[in-house]
Protein backbone atom coordinates (compact mmCIF):
# COMPACT_ATOMS: atom_id res chain seq x y z
CA UNK A 1 0.00 0.00 0.00
CA UNK A 2 1.23 3.55 -0.42
CA UNK A 3 2.49 5.59 2.18
CA UNK A 4 -0.27 8.02 1.84
CA UNK A 5 -2.86 5.68 1.27
CA UNK A 6 -2.05 3.97 4.64
CA UNK A 7 -1.63 7.67 6.40
CA UNK A 8 -4.83 8.50 4.82
CA UNK A 9 -6.59 5.24 6.16
CA UNK A 10 -5.33 5.60 9.62
CA UNK A 11 -6.08 9.25 9.87
CA UNK A 12 -9.67 8.71 8.62
CA UNK A 13 -10.10 6.53 11.66
CA UNK A 14 -8.58 8.54 14.29
CA UNK A 15 -9.38 12.03 13.29
CA UNK A 16 -12.45 12.67 15.43
CA UNK A 17 -10.53 11.34 18.40
CA UNK A 18 -7.75 13.27 18.26
CA UNK A 19 -9.28 16.54 17.57
CA UNK A 20 -11.88 15.99 20.34
CA UNK A 21 -8.44 14.50 22.81
CA UNK A 22 -7.11 18.35 22.04
CA UNK A 23 -10.18 19.66 22.92
CA UNK A 24 -10.13 18.14 26.13
CA UNK A 25 -6.72 19.26 26.78
CA UNK A 26 -7.71 22.49 26.59
CA UNK A 27 -7.69 23.58 22.98
CA UNK A 28 -10.93 25.81 21.73
CA UNK A 29 -12.43 23.61 18.61
CA UNK A 30 -10.79 25.54 15.93
CA UNK A 31 -7.24 25.46 17.82
CA UNK A 32 -7.50 21.73 18.52
CA UNK A 33 -8.04 20.94 14.76
CA UNK A 34 -5.33 23.61 13.97
CA UNK A 35 -3.22 21.15 16.83
CA UNK A 36 -3.79 18.03 15.07
CA UNK A 37 -3.32 19.18 11.45
CA UNK A 38 0.43 20.38 12.38
CA UNK A 39 0.57 16.80 14.72
CA UNK A 40 -0.60 14.32 11.65
CA UNK A 41 1.61 16.94 9.06
CA UNK A 42 5.00 16.11 11.80
CA UNK A 43 3.78 12.43 11.24
CA UNK A 44 3.26 12.31 7.49
CA UNK A 45 6.81 13.63 7.07
CA UNK A 46 8.42 11.04 9.12
CA UNK A 47 5.61 8.12 8.39
CA UNK A 48 8.26 5.37 7.86
CA UNK A 49 9.16 6.29 10.98
CA UNK A 50 5.73 6.35 12.78
CA UNK A 51 4.78 3.29 10.75
CA UNK A 52 7.66 1.04 12.39
CA UNK A 53 7.01 2.46 15.78
CA UNK A 54 6.34 -0.28 18.22
CA UNK A 55 3.11 1.94 19.20
CA UNK A 56 1.63 3.65 16.41
CA UNK A 57 -0.96 5.39 18.60
CA UNK A 58 1.50 5.95 21.41
CA UNK A 59 3.58 7.72 18.82
CA UNK A 60 1.59 9.94 17.64
CA UNK A 61 -0.03 11.33 20.92
CA UNK A 62 3.42 11.96 21.77
CA UNK A 63 3.89 13.98 18.66
CA UNK A 64 0.63 15.82 20.10
CA UNK A 65 1.02 16.04 23.20
CA UNK A 66 4.31 17.87 23.20
CA UNK A 67 2.47 19.95 20.10
CA UNK A 68 0.20 21.06 22.62
CA UNK A 69 2.15 21.65 24.85
CA UNK A 70 4.90 24.05 22.49
CA UNK A 71 1.66 25.76 21.47
CA UNK A 72 1.51 26.82 25.23
CA UNK A 73 4.36 28.30 25.97
CA UNK A 74 3.34 30.97 23.22
CA UNK A 75 3.65 34.62 24.44
CA UNK A 76 -0.12 35.09 24.31
CA UNK A 77 -3.24 32.87 23.34
CA UNK A 78 -5.62 34.41 24.41
CA UNK A 79 -8.32 36.15 22.11
CA UNK A 80 -8.71 34.62 18.46
CA UNK A 81 -10.58 36.78 16.20
CA UNK A 82 -13.26 34.88 13.93
CA UNK A 83 -15.48 36.48 10.88
CA UNK A 84 -19.00 35.43 12.41
CA UNK A 85 -19.51 36.20 15.77
CA UNK A 86 -20.56 32.68 17.49
CA UNK A 87 -23.53 34.06 19.45
CA UNK A 88 -27.07 32.87 17.67
CA UNK A 89 -30.02 31.85 19.26
CA UNK A 90 -31.31 28.33 19.57
CA UNK A 91 -32.79 25.20 21.93
CA UNK A 92 -32.15 25.75 25.38
CA UNK A 93 -28.76 24.23 25.68
CA UNK A 94 -28.24 24.95 29.50
CA UNK A 95 -28.20 21.70 30.82
CA UNK A 96 -25.38 19.92 27.76
CA UNK A 97 -23.67 23.32 29.14
CA UNK A 98 -23.92 23.26 32.65
CA UNK A 99 -22.24 19.16 32.13
CA UNK A 100 -19.72 20.70 29.69
CA UNK A 101 -18.64 23.57 31.41
CA UNK A 102 -18.49 21.50 35.07
CA UNK A 103 -16.51 18.48 33.37
CA UNK A 104 -14.30 21.14 31.88
CA UNK A 105 -13.89 22.89 35.21
CA UNK A 106 -12.75 20.10 36.68
CA UNK A 107 -10.34 19.25 34.23
CA UNK A 108 -8.88 23.06 34.68
CA UNK A 109 -8.11 22.49 38.22
CA UNK A 110 -5.64 19.78 37.54
CA UNK A 111 -2.22 20.08 36.24
CA UNK A 112 -1.20 19.98 32.91
CA UNK A 113 0.80 16.07 33.57
CA UNK A 114 -2.07 15.33 35.14
CA UNK A 115 -4.64 16.51 32.89
CA UNK A 116 -3.06 14.48 29.49
CA UNK A 117 -2.95 11.81 31.93
CA UNK A 118 -6.67 11.56 32.22
CA UNK A 119 -7.84 12.36 29.03
CA UNK A 120 -5.13 10.04 27.37
CA UNK A 121 -6.21 7.19 29.52
CA UNK A 122 -9.98 7.81 30.15
CA UNK A 123 -11.04 9.23 26.47
CA UNK A 124 -8.07 8.22 24.18
CA UNK A 125 -8.31 4.69 26.34
CA UNK A 126 -4.43 4.47 26.28
CA UNK A 127 -3.09 1.62 28.22
CA UNK A 128 -0.56 3.35 31.04
CA UNK A 129 2.44 1.84 29.45
CA UNK A 130 0.92 3.67 26.06
CA UNK A 131 0.54 6.69 27.90
CA UNK A 132 4.00 6.41 29.60
CA UNK A 133 5.55 6.21 26.09
CA UNK A 134 3.70 9.08 24.71
CA UNK A 135 4.79 11.56 27.88
CA UNK A 136 8.15 10.10 27.92
CA UNK A 137 8.02 9.07 31.62
CA UNK A 138 7.99 6.41 33.57
CA UNK A 139 4.68 4.01 33.93
CA UNK A 140 4.79 4.76 37.67
CA UNK A 141 4.72 8.35 37.04
CA UNK A 142 1.98 7.69 35.28
CA UNK A 143 -0.05 5.85 38.05
CA UNK A 144 0.99 8.16 40.60
CA UNK A 145 -0.35 10.86 38.42
CA UNK A 146 -3.92 9.51 37.21
CA UNK A 147 -4.27 8.12 41.28
CA UNK A 148 -3.62 11.98 42.05
CA UNK A 149 -6.04 13.33 39.53
CA UNK A 150 -8.58 10.66 40.57
CA UNK A 151 -8.33 12.17 43.92
CA UNK A 152 -8.39 15.68 43.23
CA UNK A 153 -11.42 15.30 40.50
CA UNK A 154 -13.75 12.97 43.04
CA UNK A 155 -13.50 16.22 46.20
CA UNK A 156 -15.34 18.55 43.11
CA UNK A 157 -18.46 19.32 44.16
CA UNK A 158 -19.75 19.68 40.76
CA UNK A 159 -18.75 16.41 38.92
CA UNK A 160 -19.90 14.59 42.17
CA UNK A 161 -23.19 15.98 41.60
CA UNK A 162 -22.74 15.22 37.63
CA UNK A 163 -21.69 11.33 38.93
CA UNK A 164 -25.13 11.72 41.69
CA UNK A 165 -23.11 10.63 44.60
CA UNK A 166 -23.42 14.49 46.16
CA UNK B 1 -19.68 1.39 37.60
CA UNK B 2 -16.58 2.32 39.56
CA UNK B 3 -15.42 6.60 39.47
CA UNK B 4 -13.26 5.74 36.17
CA UNK B 5 -15.84 4.27 34.39
CA UNK B 6 -18.31 7.04 35.19
CA UNK B 7 -15.03 9.38 34.34
CA UNK B 8 -14.91 7.97 30.92
CA UNK B 9 -18.18 8.74 30.06
CA UNK B 10 -18.59 11.63 31.09
CA UNK B 11 -15.35 12.12 29.08
CA UNK B 12 -16.78 10.70 26.15
CA UNK B 13 -20.11 12.98 26.38
CA UNK B 14 -19.05 15.79 26.57
CA UNK B 15 -16.20 15.49 24.05
CA UNK B 16 -18.90 14.22 21.44
CA UNK B 17 -20.47 17.74 21.78
CA UNK B 18 -17.88 18.96 19.71
CA UNK B 19 -18.75 19.10 16.12
CA UNK B 20 -15.28 17.44 14.37
CA UNK B 21 -15.55 18.00 10.27
CA UNK B 22 -13.68 15.39 7.77
CA UNK B 23 -9.76 15.42 8.37
CA UNK B 24 -8.67 18.19 5.89
CA UNK B 25 -6.31 15.49 3.98
CA UNK B 26 -5.43 17.76 0.92
CA UNK B 27 -3.68 20.45 3.62
CA UNK B 28 -2.11 17.98 5.41
CA UNK B 29 -0.52 16.29 2.62
CA UNK B 30 0.18 19.75 1.19
CA UNK B 31 1.73 20.87 4.54
CA UNK B 32 4.15 17.71 4.93
CA UNK B 33 5.40 18.23 1.09
CA UNK B 34 5.89 21.84 2.28
CA UNK B 35 7.95 20.62 5.44
CA UNK B 36 9.65 17.81 3.44
CA UNK B 37 10.76 20.57 1.00
CA UNK B 38 12.36 22.68 3.80
CA UNK B 39 14.22 20.16 5.17
CA UNK B 40 15.66 19.29 2.18
CA UNK B 41 16.98 22.43 1.38
CA UNK B 42 18.19 22.63 4.58
CA UNK B 43 19.99 19.51 3.93
CA UNK B 44 21.35 20.46 0.76
CA UNK B 45 22.35 23.68 2.45
CA UNK B 46 24.08 21.92 5.44
CA UNK B 47 26.15 19.07 2.70
CA UNK B 48 26.99 22.31 0.64
CA UNK B 49 28.33 24.33 3.76
CA UNK B 50 30.55 21.29 4.85
CA UNK B 51 31.65 20.81 1.66
CA UNK B 52 32.79 24.45 1.09
CA UNK B 53 34.54 24.00 4.36
CA UNK B 54 36.24 20.50 3.36
CA UNK B 55 37.57 22.05 0.45
CA UNK B 56 38.87 24.83 1.94
CA UNK B 57 40.27 23.60 5.12
CA UNK B 58 42.26 20.97 2.40
CA UNK B 59 43.39 23.70 0.45
CA UNK B 60 44.35 25.93 3.18
CA UNK B 61 46.69 23.07 4.46
CA UNK B 62 47.89 22.29 0.92
CA UNK B 63 49.11 26.38 1.27
CA UNK B 64 50.76 26.18 4.05
CA UNK B 65 52.32 22.73 3.12
CA UNK B 66 53.82 24.15 0.06
CA UNK B 67 55.22 27.24 1.90
CA UNK B 68 57.32 24.96 4.22
CA UNK B 69 55.03 25.04 7.41
CA UNK B 70 56.16 21.40 7.50
CA UNK B 71 57.51 21.45 11.26
CA UNK B 72 56.14 22.93 14.41
CA UNK B 73 59.43 24.68 15.02
CA UNK B 74 59.32 26.19 11.97
CA UNK B 75 57.73 30.08 12.51
CA UNK B 76 56.66 32.23 9.29
CA UNK B 77 59.08 35.33 10.22
CA UNK B 78 61.74 32.54 9.41
CA UNK B 79 61.11 32.26 5.84
CA UNK B 80 61.81 35.50 4.10
CA UNK B 81 58.43 36.08 2.16
CA UNK B 82 60.64 37.31 -0.95
CA UNK B 83 62.51 34.66 -1.58
CA UNK B 84 59.46 32.35 -1.20
CA UNK B 85 57.55 34.28 -4.45
CA UNK B 86 60.46 34.16 -6.65
CA UNK B 87 60.52 31.26 -8.79
CA UNK B 88 63.68 31.17 -9.69
CA UNK B 89 66.80 31.61 -7.49
CA UNK B 90 70.55 31.99 -8.90
CA UNK B 91 72.42 28.43 -8.30
CA UNK B 92 75.06 28.76 -5.74
CA UNK B 93 77.78 28.76 -8.26
CA UNK B 94 76.27 31.02 -10.92
CA UNK B 95 76.71 34.52 -9.65
CA UNK B 96 79.60 35.79 -7.37
CA UNK B 97 79.23 34.54 -3.98
CA UNK B 98 78.43 37.12 -1.67
CA UNK B 99 79.73 37.11 2.59
CA UNK B 100 76.84 35.43 4.32
CA UNK B 101 74.71 37.67 6.39
CA UNK B 102 74.35 37.10 10.08
CA UNK B 103 70.80 35.00 9.34
CA UNK B 104 72.47 32.64 6.99
CA UNK B 105 76.13 32.29 7.99
CA UNK B 106 76.50 28.57 9.31
CA UNK B 107 80.07 29.30 10.62
CA UNK B 108 79.94 27.36 14.38
CA UNK B 109 78.58 24.34 16.43
CA UNK B 110 74.81 23.69 15.83
CA UNK B 111 72.46 21.37 17.43
CA UNK B 112 70.29 19.63 15.10
CA UNK B 113 66.77 19.93 16.42
CA UNK B 114 64.15 18.95 13.20
CA UNK B 115 65.11 16.31 10.58
CA UNK B 116 62.54 16.43 8.34
CA UNK B 117 61.56 13.81 5.43
CA UNK B 118 60.14 14.12 1.99
CA UNK B 119 56.32 13.32 3.69
CA UNK B 120 56.81 16.32 5.88
CA UNK B 121 57.22 14.03 8.60
CA UNK B 122 59.93 14.19 11.57
CA UNK B 123 63.14 11.61 10.97
CA UNK B 124 64.26 12.64 14.35
CA UNK B 125 63.36 10.32 17.39
CA UNK B 126 63.21 12.07 20.85
CA UNK B 127 65.87 9.67 22.30
CA UNK B 128 68.60 11.19 19.90
CA UNK B 129 67.31 15.05 20.85
CA UNK B 130 70.64 16.98 21.90
CA UNK B 131 73.09 14.11 20.24
CA UNK B 132 73.01 15.34 16.40
CA UNK B 133 75.28 17.95 15.99
CA UNK B 134 77.15 19.48 12.87
CA UNK B 135 79.90 21.61 12.96
CA UNK B 136 80.74 24.42 10.19
CA UNK B 137 83.61 26.06 9.21
CA UNK B 138 85.56 27.32 6.03
CA UNK B 139 83.93 25.17 4.01
CA UNK B 140 84.25 21.97 5.74
CA UNK B 141 80.93 20.68 7.50
CA UNK B 142 81.68 18.73 10.77
CA UNK B 143 79.51 16.31 12.57
CA UNK B 144 77.73 13.38 14.50
CA UNK B 145 74.28 11.55 13.99
CA UNK B 146 74.82 10.32 17.94
CA UNK B 147 76.26 7.11 16.38
CA UNK B 148 78.11 7.96 13.36
CA UNK B 149 80.66 10.53 13.08
CA UNK B 150 79.79 12.79 9.72
CA UNK B 151 81.77 14.77 7.70
CA UNK B 152 82.34 16.82 4.61
CA UNK B 153 82.15 20.27 2.57
CA UNK B 154 79.33 22.34 1.92
CA UNK B 155 78.92 25.59 -0.57
CA UNK B 156 77.41 28.69 0.13
CA UNK B 157 76.57 31.59 -2.68
CA UNK B 158 73.94 33.81 -3.46
CA UNK B 159 73.05 37.65 -3.28
CA UNK B 160 72.41 37.25 0.49
CA UNK B 161 74.84 33.63 1.08
CA UNK B 162 71.04 31.86 1.37
CA UNK B 163 72.05 29.40 -1.60
CA UNK B 164 73.34 26.22 0.36
CA UNK B 165 74.60 23.19 -0.75
CA UNK B 166 76.69 20.19 0.28
CA UNK B 167 78.30 17.74 -2.66
CA UNK B 168 77.47 14.40 -3.15
CA UNK B 169 80.88 13.25 -3.54
CA UNK B 170 82.63 15.20 -0.42
CA UNK B 171 80.23 13.46 1.63
CA UNK B 172 81.15 10.45 4.10
CA UNK B 173 80.84 9.24 7.38
CA UNK B 174 81.88 6.43 10.18
CA UNK B 175 79.74 2.73 9.36
CA UNK B 176 79.15 2.06 12.64
CA UNK B 177 76.12 -0.41 12.23
CA UNK B 178 73.27 1.11 14.38
CA UNK B 179 69.99 2.82 13.89
CA UNK B 180 70.24 6.81 13.30
CA UNK B 181 68.54 9.21 11.68
CA UNK B 182 69.53 9.78 7.95
CA UNK B 183 71.12 13.01 8.28
CA UNK B 184 73.61 12.99 5.37
CA UNK B 185 70.51 12.25 2.82
CA UNK B 186 68.69 14.91 3.87
CA UNK B 187 71.64 17.14 3.36
CA UNK B 188 71.55 16.08 -0.30
CA UNK B 189 68.39 18.25 -0.89
CA UNK B 190 69.47 21.07 0.72
CA UNK B 191 69.41 24.49 -1.12
CA UNK B 192 68.75 27.20 1.10
CA UNK B 193 69.49 28.73 4.44
CA UNK B 194 67.99 30.82 6.51
CA UNK B 195 67.29 32.02 10.27
CA UNK B 196 67.55 34.60 12.87
CA UNK B 197 69.87 34.28 16.04
CA UNK B 198 70.93 31.45 17.33
CA UNK B 199 68.69 29.92 14.81
CA UNK B 200 69.10 28.46 11.36
CA UNK B 201 66.79 26.40 8.77
CA UNK B 202 68.16 24.59 5.99
CA UNK B 203 65.54 24.52 3.06
CA UNK B 204 64.92 21.89 -0.13
CA UNK B 205 64.77 24.17 -3.24
CA UNK B 206 60.76 24.66 -2.61
CA UNK B 207 61.84 25.70 0.42
CA UNK B 208 60.26 23.47 2.75
CA UNK B 209 62.39 22.94 5.86
CA UNK B 210 65.05 20.08 5.93
CA UNK B 211 67.20 20.34 8.93
CA UNK B 212 66.28 22.95 11.91
CA UNK B 213 69.43 24.20 13.73
CA UNK B 214 70.44 25.95 16.96
CA UNK B 215 73.40 27.33 18.55
CA UNK B 216 75.30 25.11 20.38
CA UNK B 217 75.91 26.51 23.98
Amino acid sequence: MHADDDFSDWVGARWPRLVRSAVLLGCVPAEAEDLVQTTLERCLVNWQKVRLAEDRDAYVYRVLVNAFISSRRRRWIGERPTAAVPDRSGPDETVSVDERDAVMRALDQLTVNQRTAVVLRYYSHLGEKQIAVALGVAPGTVKSRLSRALKSLAQDPDLAELRGTS
Amino acid sequence: MNDADVLSELLERVAERTKVGPPPMTAIMARAHRARRRRAVMVSTAAAVAMIATVGGAWLLSSLHNSGVGTPAQTASAVPTAAMSTPRLPSATASTPAAPTNGTSLEGDWIVRALVGTDGQSLLPKSAAGRVTLTFAHGAMTGTTGCNSVFGTYEQGGAQGQDVRFPHEKLGSTAVGCSEPPLLARLLDVRHVSGSAGVRYLHAENWMIVVELRRAP
